[in-house]
C-alpha cells in the first residue's frame, strides 16, 4: 500500500486518513497553544529589550519586515513608485500577489481592517496547512503519534511565528501541502489548482514542477513522460504549475511593460543577483554574521532532506533540493530559517526519525524551542537577524 | 472510441495547448520586456535634462545634495558624499545641451571599481550609441577627455552609457565589506566645447563660470 501511495497512485481514503473531531481538536490545541507562547514569549521580549518598539498590540507582533509591502499593494495596488529603504530604491512590485488581492478581497467583503483580514485568513492558512500536514504524514503511513508531533514541531520551528504574520507563508505552506498531498493521493487537478495558486503565493512555488515532472516519471518512467497522452491527468499539476507566475507576469506586462517586473524590481531594490550555487553559499560562508548562519540553517536543512531519501520520497526531495538551490543562488539571501520552514516534509520524516528515540527528541525540541526564543528577542531588537 | 479515451485525448489536447501557450507567452514576454525600473529611471532623467539644458562650459557634480544628481539616469546606486557608484555594468546620464554645437569635450572625473580579480578593468563610454571611447583606468583617476564629435550630438542631446568590463561587490570579492555590486564611481563631469582646432575652451573658464 505504501508503494502505492509513494509511486502516486490514486488512494482511496482509508481510516487512518480521515480526520476525526478528536485529532482536529488536537491539532487546534497545537497550533493555539504555540501561537500563544510564540506571542507572548515576543510580547515579554518586546516588553523587556525594546519598550518603545512599534511592534505593541496582536497586530503590531504579528506585522514586521515584509508586511508593509504587502499591505501596501493590498492597499493601493502595484505602484512603479520607488521608495528609499537603507541604500536601495525599492517598489512592491517583489511582492507576489495571491496574499495582497485575498486581503484586499476580504477586506472588500468584510468592510473591515485589511490588516486584520490579512492576519485572519494568514491564521486561517497555517491551521488548514497544519491538518493537511498531519493527513500527509498519515498518507505515508506514519502513526499518529509521528503526525502530530510533525505538526508541532512545524509549530515551534525558529521563526515559525512567520506563519501567523502577515507574510505568505501561511498560505504557500497551505498550498504546497495541498499541491503534495493531493498530487500523492492522485487528485491531479486539485494538486494543479494548488500549484497554480502556489506560483502565484511565491515566485519559487513554481518550482513544484520539479516535484510534478519527477512523480510522472517515477509514475510511468521515461516512456511514460514521452508519452503523455496515455495518462494525460498525470501532467495536470506540471502543466498548471506555472500559471499562477504567468497571470502575474501577464499583469506586470499590461501595467509596466515588463513581465519580469518582481525580477527587475529584487534587482533593483534588494541587491538581488543570481551567482552558482557554491560561489554563493562560499561566499556566505566568509562572512561572519547573519549571511554565515544563514548558510548554515540552509546547508543543515538540506542535509535533513536527505532523510526523504530514506523514507522514498523521490519527489519531495527534488522539490526541497530545488528550492535550496534556487535561493542560494542569489546574492540577497537574508533570512536564517523563514526559507525553510515551508519545506515541510523535511519536517515530517525528522519527526519519523526523532520519534521512536525520547532522548533526541527531548534534545530536539529543546533546541528548537531555544533557537525560536533568540529569534524572538532579535525581533523584539528589530535585529535583521530576524528577518 | 470509447468515452474515457475520448476524455482522455481531449484532456490531452487542452494540457498540450496550454503548454504550448505558456511557452508562447514566455518567449513573447522574455522578447517584449523591457526592466521598467530602468526605463523608468532613464525618462525621469530624461525629462529633467530637457527641462534643465546646460549652457557649456558647465560643470556637475554627483553626490548626495547634489542638485546634478537628477541627470543620472538607470544603474546608479544612492548617492554617497563625494560621488555615486554604478550598480551594474552599465549606467546611463542624459545631458541637453543649449546653444549651436560644434562638437563637445566631456572630461569625466570617474574612477573604477578594482580588484585583484579584475585589476585590468575598463570603462566604455558611448554617447548616443555609439562607442567614443575605451578608457583603461586604473584605481583612482580624474580629468579623462573623451572628445564627441559634432554629428554625435543629436540636437543637443546626449545619452551617456557608461560600461565596464567587472563589476562585482567587494563583499563578495573579500575586498571591503560593501555588499553592493560596484562598477564606476562618478564624481564630476565637464562639458567643454570643442573649439575649430580641436581645442576646448580653457579650464579656467570653467572655473570661473562656477
Amino acid at each position: 500500500m505504501k508503494a502505492a501511495i509513494l509511486a502516486g497512485e490514486t488512494a482511496s481514503m482509508r481510516p487512518s486518513q480521515q480526520l476525526s473531531a478528536r485529532i482536529f481538536l488536537s491539532i487546534c490545541a497545537i497550533f493555539v497553544a504555540s501561537r500563544t507562547l510564540l506571542l507572548v514569549s515576543l510580547k515579554v521580549a518586546v516588553a523587556y529589550l525594546s519598550p518603545k518598539s512599534h511592534l505593541q498590540g496582536v497586530a503590531g507582533l504579528l506585522c514586521h519586515w515584509d508586511c508593509i509591502w504587502y499591505l501596501s499593494v493590498a492597499d493601493i495596488g502595484y505602484t512603479q513608485k520607488e521608495i528609499v529603504q537603507g541604500a536601495f530604491a525599492q517598489t512592491n512590485f517583489c511582492f507576489s500577489p495571491l496574499l495582497p488581492v485575498v486581503m484586499r478581497l476580504l477586506g472588500y467583503l468584510f468592510h473591515g481592517n485589511i490588516l486584520y483580514v490579512g492576519l485572519a485568513f494568514t491564521n486561517a492558512c497555517f491551521l488548514a496547512a497544519l491538518v493537511y500536514v498531519y493527513r500527509y504524514a498519515r498518507l505515508l503511513n506514519f502513526d499518529h503519534r509521528v503526525a502530530l508531533l510533525s505538526v508541532a514541531l512545524i509549530c515551534l520551528l525558529p521563526q515559525s511565528i512567520a506563519f501567523s504574520a502577515l507574510l505568505s507563508e501561511g498560505p504557500f505552506l497551505l498550498l504546497l501541502a495541498m499541491a503534495i498531498y493531493h498530487a500523492r493521493r492522485g487528485d491531479y487537478l486539485v494538486s494543479g489548482i494548488a500549484a497554480a495558486l502556489l506560483s502565484a503565493t511565491r515566485s519559487n512555488g513554481v518550482l513544484f514542477i520539479v516535484f510534478a515532472l519527477v512523480m510522472v516519471i517515477r509514475q510511468g518512467g521515461f516512456r511514460g513522460l514521452l508519452a503523455p497522452w496515455r495518462t494525460p491527468e498525470r501532467f495536470v499539476p506540471l502543466v498548471f504549475a506555472p500559471l499562477g507566475m504567468f497571470v502575474f507576469w501577464a499583469y506586470c506586462f499590461a501595467v509596466t511593460g515588463d513581465a519580469f517586473a518582481q525580477v527587475s524590481a529584487e534587482e533593483h531594490g534588494w541587491n538581488w543577483h543570481f551567482y552558482p550555487v557554491w560561489e554563493n553559499v562560499a561566499a556566505m560562508l566568509r562572512v561572519d554574521g547573519q549571511p554565515r548562519y544563514a548558510a548554515i540553517a540552509a546547508l543543515s536543512t538540506l542535509a535533513c532532506s536527505f532523510v526523504l531519501l530514506r523514507e522514498g520520497l523521490y519527489e519531495e526531495f527534488a522539490f526541497c533540493c530545488a528550492t535550496i538551490a534556487l535561493i542560494l543562488s542569489g546574492s540577497g539571501v537574508v533570512s536564517i530559517f523563514r526559507y525553510w520552514i515551508v519545506l515541510f516534509p523535511i519536517w515530517v520524516v525528522v519527526a519519523r526519525m526523532l520519534s521512536p528515540r525520547p532522548v533526541p527528541l527531548v534534545v530536539a525540541i529543546i533546541s528548537t524551542v531555544v533557537l525560536a526564543g533568540v529569534f524572538l528577542c532579535a525581533l523584539a531588537l528589530r535585529s535583521p537577524l530576524s528577518l | 472510441m470509447t468515452s474515457t479515451a475520448s476524455i482522455r485525448w481531449a484532456l490531452f489536447a487542452c494540457l498540450l495547448i496550454l503548454g504550448c501557450g505558456q511557452v508562447a507567452a514566455y518567449v513573447f514576454f522574455r522578447t517584449q520586456s523591457v526592466d521598467f525600473i530602468a526605463r523608468n529611471h532613464d525618462a525621469t532623467a530624461e525629462e529633467y535634462s530637457h527641462f534643465h539644458r546646460l549652457t557649456l562650459p558647465a560643470r556637475l557634480r554627483f553626490g548626495s545634495g547634489k542638485s546634478d544628481m537628477q541627470y543620472l539616469g538607470d544603474g546608479w546606486h544612492l548617492p554617497e558624499s563625494d560621488g555615486v557608484w554604478s550598480s551594474g555594468r552599465d549606467a546611463s546620464v542624459e545631458l541637453d545641451l543649449q546653444g549651436p554645437m560644434t562638437g563637445v569635450v566631456l572630461r569625466l572625473g570617474v574612477s573604477l571599481y578594482g580588484s585583484p580579480k579584475s585589476p585590468n578593468n575598463r570603462l566604455r563610454l558611448s554617447v548616443n550609441g555609439k562607442t567614443v571611447a575605451w578608457l583603461p583606468i586604473a584605481g583612482q583617476e580624474s580629468g579623462i577627455d573623451v572628445p564627441i564629435p559634432h554629428d554625435l550630438i543629436n540636437r543637443g542631446t546626449l545619452h551617456l552609457q557608461l560600461h565596464v568590463d567587472h563589476c562585482e561587490s567587494p563583499l563578495r570579492e573579500r575586498t571591503g565589506s560593501d555588499p553592493r555590486r560596484l562598477g564606476v564611481m562618478l564624481e564630476w563631469i565637464d562639458i567643454l566645447r570643442l573649439d575649430g582646432n580641436g581645442a576646448t575652451d580653457a579650464v579656467s573658464s570653467l572655473e570661473k563660470a562656477k
